[in-house]
């Protein structure tokens, strides 16, 4: 009993810092229909400026407070608005997403540069800890403070919200944004302020959580998973019932960790998971209909079909470069090369699912982790075997995971999958060893995991060089069914979905199948990819397949061009250039780790990718040639080339790509 | 203010466009548009579908910008201009279809009206006493209110501001003519009480009835200006797609 009262009390105040982070996270959700990847990340932000003032510059805490609560955290917020978070007004889902999660890499890798990760920062909880009982209960001040912030947060958003002009404008903003401006608002002032509002809170709440969690980058930043659980159980919308989560969320984890943590078995690890899988739960318990999200945007995204024949010989091209420049690589510069081709797999897994089918993941990592446990389990001599049954194995985790997802979309899966990653990374793939049936099947533990280098008979992939030879066979391979895909009846499905789910299922498409074997494929290829870049680096630690590894791949290959498997390599390239010049200037490193986020920052300008780019200006090039070869002097037939869609025609699907969708259906050509 | 002594004295349009072209995404909607509306009157502007009607009217208001020409507000050129500067200034606009929030209540609704510049407590007496429906409906969601009543809010913005230039576009849509007798009877008491009004409709007819000068558009031009009764031979053409 005695004990039951400590986990309460210890649960509550979590819970209470938890409703503070969620009641911003909804604020801006509300106001701007933008989901806040990043509130996570600005918390922890927040944090390390107050430590920087309070404990680095000995400024009284106090005035620390009100100058990081009061004056940059609101800036900081309102910045981000006006500055990045605007321009996505007219973009689609998966782009604001994809944004904010960018903005969250980007921020995680400003804090690890400002604020190095070796060296200790003490951050103690307001007062030192001093503590009272209660009821035979120790409660300490900061515990206090925090349930206190937490009511004064859920009666000033109440108020600020019903009852004042600001707040009303703030819901008018989500309701009609233009007609605000009719009536005399200005809609951009009420986001910014939201905004300013929400980093606020974000802020309050990492420097409340920040003494029970040490100050540290990363375990600040995912903490804020326990408040996406407890806005989602808000609908994204209501606050009180986010209060009310955030406090069963804070309780749960409490009597999880109080009740669970001194068992010597696989459920004594499970703290980080706890909120995870209660945001899992919440995911797939409410009704659908409530899960809308704002869908419907037009998309601006680029489906290139190339023909195989070239994307043959370019494969093949890429191959015999690899075979002929490998002997002439230094060591380093070809284990940067085969990383990056290793990654570059991870990155096509992508386009079908993100690319073609609109399924925005953030676990591809994980199928990469499991097909590299799967290489290490099945083949420890390294058999050509080991990489299919990466595949095949990633493949029907894959397609479990989409079970679940299969009723979810836009940032509702996206932070399913980021669930999923977020306990396999935190509690599963740092166990030592899984125990199904009596098998015992290794992990990566807390230290490492051999993963093998394949071996055939007569041919061995062992050296740094035939792994360059080999990955960029199956690289080439794999980008291959990748084109072929895209050209196939099931890549036309694919796009279908993406653009129109509901027109899919009246046309008699099934839905299930298609989503199921999408995600399969994918985490399959992740499988593969995983496996072999597990056997290049040998001894493979578990946060090698993490979900902070899982954002500059995603990153990088959206800013590529995740419609094209032009722009994996494209992101492919990126990430090989970004780790050479960390390395051969290190320097830069610190600049190097924030450089994939910024890149997804830039997708607000541009959301097709780099590949889009390119070939646009290629495209103009050739025109600009072929119209100067014709018509001499006219000047004036560069009229004819405005795009289609600058006047509102959307050319994803081309006309061919309908008629063939018909053909496969069995309707005929339409008439 | 110093009147210049020998001011001519036909009264300045309380609002004017003069050579005016708009369009979107650099494709045009409507050319060459001049238009001048008196202080105080009911003007009329008329026309098919597409005519490019709705576009002036944003233009008007500077909620979209002109590619050419200016706009006055009361012999001031404004173009540019903030819309809420416009709101200030009493220039009142009820768009096409719905516009009031619908997921605010009544009384929440009437509380933006005092972004133009009035107390909250003026437009809730004002608004109350207009139209007492609303009075009885203040915590319902304005969604929920009946199409009627939906205009009746749009409109009651127009009674806190005074003197009010009202744009009102397609008023009676989808309205029953029973509502729409009553919500155009509230225009006229609005226009003799001081306010200018500029009626767009589809259903020409009611409008042209009501109202002391009239323009008729057709593919994104005005074809022709003048009293009510000379217009019609216009814009019949208009709509037989003779012009
Ligand atoms: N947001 C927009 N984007 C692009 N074109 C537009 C937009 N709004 C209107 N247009 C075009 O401008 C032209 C004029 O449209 P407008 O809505 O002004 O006509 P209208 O006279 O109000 O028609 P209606 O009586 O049907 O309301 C039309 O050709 C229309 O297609
Ligand atoms: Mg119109």
């Amino acid at each position: 009993m005695h004990n039951f009262l400590i986990y309460s009390v210890l649960g509550l105040s979590a819970g209470a810092i938890y409703a503070v982070a969620a009641g911003g996270l909804v604020l801006t959700y509300t106001t701007s229909g933008i989901f806040n990847f990043a509130q996570g990340a600005i918390g922890m932000l927040g944090a390390f400026t107050y430590w920087q003032f309070t404990y680095g510059w000995g400024w009284p805490a106090p005035l620390s407070l009100v100058i990081v609560l009061g004056v940059i955290a609101p800036l900081f917020g309102a910045a981000l608005e006006s500055g990045i978070l605007r321009g996505l007004e007219q973009t689609t889902e998966a782009v604001r997403v994809v944004v904010t999660v960018a903005i969250l890499s980007a921020l995680v890798g400003l804090a690890l540069w400002i604020w190095p990760p070796n060296v200790a920062r003490p951050f103690p909880a307001f007062f030192n800890g001093d503590k009272f009982t209660i009821v035979g209960a120790a409660v300490t001040v900061h515990q206090l403070i925090s349930m206190g912030c937490a009511v004064a947060v859920a009666i000033g958003l109440a108020v600020l919200l019903r009852r004042s002009r600001v707040g009303t404008d703030m819901r008018a903003v989500v309701d009609n944004r233009d007609l605000l401006v009719i009536y005399g608002g200005s809609p951009d002032r009420v986001s910014a302020l939201s905004w300013a509002l929400g980093s606020s809170l974000a802020t309050l709440s990492g420097i409340l959580i920040a003494p029970t969690l040490q100050l540290s980058v990363l375990p600040l930043t995912l903490l804020i998973v326990n408040a996406y659980a407890a806005a989602i159980m808000g609908r994204l919308s209501r606050l009180p019932a986010t209060f009310v989560g955030a406090i069963v969320l804070g309780l749960a984890e409490s009597y999880g960790v109080g009740y669970l943590s001194n068992r010597g078995d696989f459920l004594a690890g499970i703290r980080p998971a706890i909120p995870v899988m209660i945001l899992f739960v919440v995911l797939l318990a409410l009704p659908h209909a409530r899960l809308r999200g704002n869908v419907g945007k037009r998309s601006r995204d680029w489906f290139p079909s190339p023909p195989v024949r070239r994307s043959a010989m370019y494969a093949a091209a890429f191959v015999v470069l690899a075979f002929v420049v490998g002997p002439h690589l230094s060591v380093a510069n070809m284990f940067t090369v085969n990383r990056a081709i290793a990654l570059g797999i991870v990155a096509l897994s992508l386009i079908p699912l993100v690319g073609y089918a609109g399924q925005l993941t953030l676990c591809q990592m994980s199928f990469a982790g499991i097909g590299a446990l799967t290489m290490a389990y099945v083949a420890p001599g390294g058999s050509p075997l080991g990489l299919v049954a990466a595949f095949v194995v990633a493949a029907v985790v894959g397609a479990l995971v989409a079970i679940p997802a299969l009723r979810l979309r836009g940032i509702y899966l996206a932070l399913s999958t980021a669930a999923f990653t977020i306990v396999l990374d935190r509690w599963i793939f740092t166990q030592d060893a899984l125990r199904i049936f009596g098998w015992r099947i290794p992990l990566f533990g807390i230290y490492s995991l051999q993963v093998p280098r394949v071996q055939m008979p007569g041919v061995s992939f062992g050296s740094d060089r035939a792994q360059l030879v080999l990955l960029s066979l199956v690289f080439s391979i794999v980008a291959l069914a990748v084109v072929t895909i895209r050209r196939s009846r099931y890549g036309r499905v694919l796009l279908a979905m993406r653009e129109s789910p509901a027109a899919c299922a009246t046309l008699g498409l099934r839905l299930t199948v298609t989503k199921m074997s999408v995600f399969a494929l994918s985490a399959g290829i992740a499988g593969l990819g995983g496996a072999l870049y597990g056997g290049l680096q040998t001894a493979v630690p578990a946060d090698t397949f993490s979900f902070f590894q899982t954002l500059p791949v995603l990153l990088l290959a959206v800013v590529g061009g995740i419609g094209a498997v032009g722009g994996a390599v494209a992101g492919t390239v990126l990430l090989g250039l970004f780790e050479a010049i960390s390395r051969i200037w290190p320097s830069t490193s610190n600049l190097i780790a924030v450089a994939p986020g910024l890149a997804g920052i830039g997708l607000v300008r541009n959301p097709g990718g780099i590949a889009s780019d390119l070939h646009a200006a290629v495209t103009q090039f050739r025109n600009r040639r072929r119209v100067s070869a014709a018509s001499a002097g006219s000047a004036g037939d560069e009229a004819f080339e405005v795009p289609l869609e600058w006047i509102g025609i959307d050319r994803t699907i081309r006309a061919a790509d309908i008629a063939a969708l018909d053909v496969a259906l069995g309707r005929g050509p339409a008439s | 203010m110093i009147a210049a002594p020998d001011a001519p004295t036909p009264t300045v349009p309380i609002l004017e466009l003069r050579g005016v072209d708009a369009g979107y995404n650099g494709i045009g909607a409507i050319w060459d548009v001049d238009l001048a509306v008196a202080p105080g009157e009911i003007f009329a502007l008329v026309g098919p579908n597409g005519a490019g009607k709705s576009t002036l009217i944003s233009v008007a208001a500077c909620l979209h910008p002109a590619t050419s020409g200016d706009v006055l507000l009361g012999g001031q050129i404004v173009n540019g201009t903030a819309p809420r500067e416009l709101v200030r200034r009493g220039v009142c606009v009820v768009p096409e279809g719905r516009s009031v929030f619908p997921n605010l209540t009544v009384q929440e609704n009437l509380l933006l009206v005092t972004h133009a510049g009035v107390s909250v407590a003026e437009v809730e007496a004002l608004a109350y006493e207009r139209f007492p429906v609303l009075g009885t409906r203040r915590k319902q969601l304005a969604g929920t209110l009946s199409g009627g009543e939906q205009q009746m809010l749009a409109l009651a913005r127009s009674v806190a501001v005074d003197p009010a230039v009202l744009l009102v576009d397609e008023l009676s849509m989808g309205l029953a003519p029973l509502v729409v007798a009553e919500l155009y009877a509230f225009i006229a008491e609005l226009a003799s009480g001081g306010a200018t009004v500029i009626l767009v409709e589809q259903f020409a007819r009611t409008v042209l009835g009501l109202a002391e000068n009239a323009a008729v558009m057709s593919n994104g031009r005005i074809v022709r200006t003048g009293k009510p009764a000379d217009v019609e031979d216009a814009l019949e053409a208009a709509y037989l797609g003779e012009l």
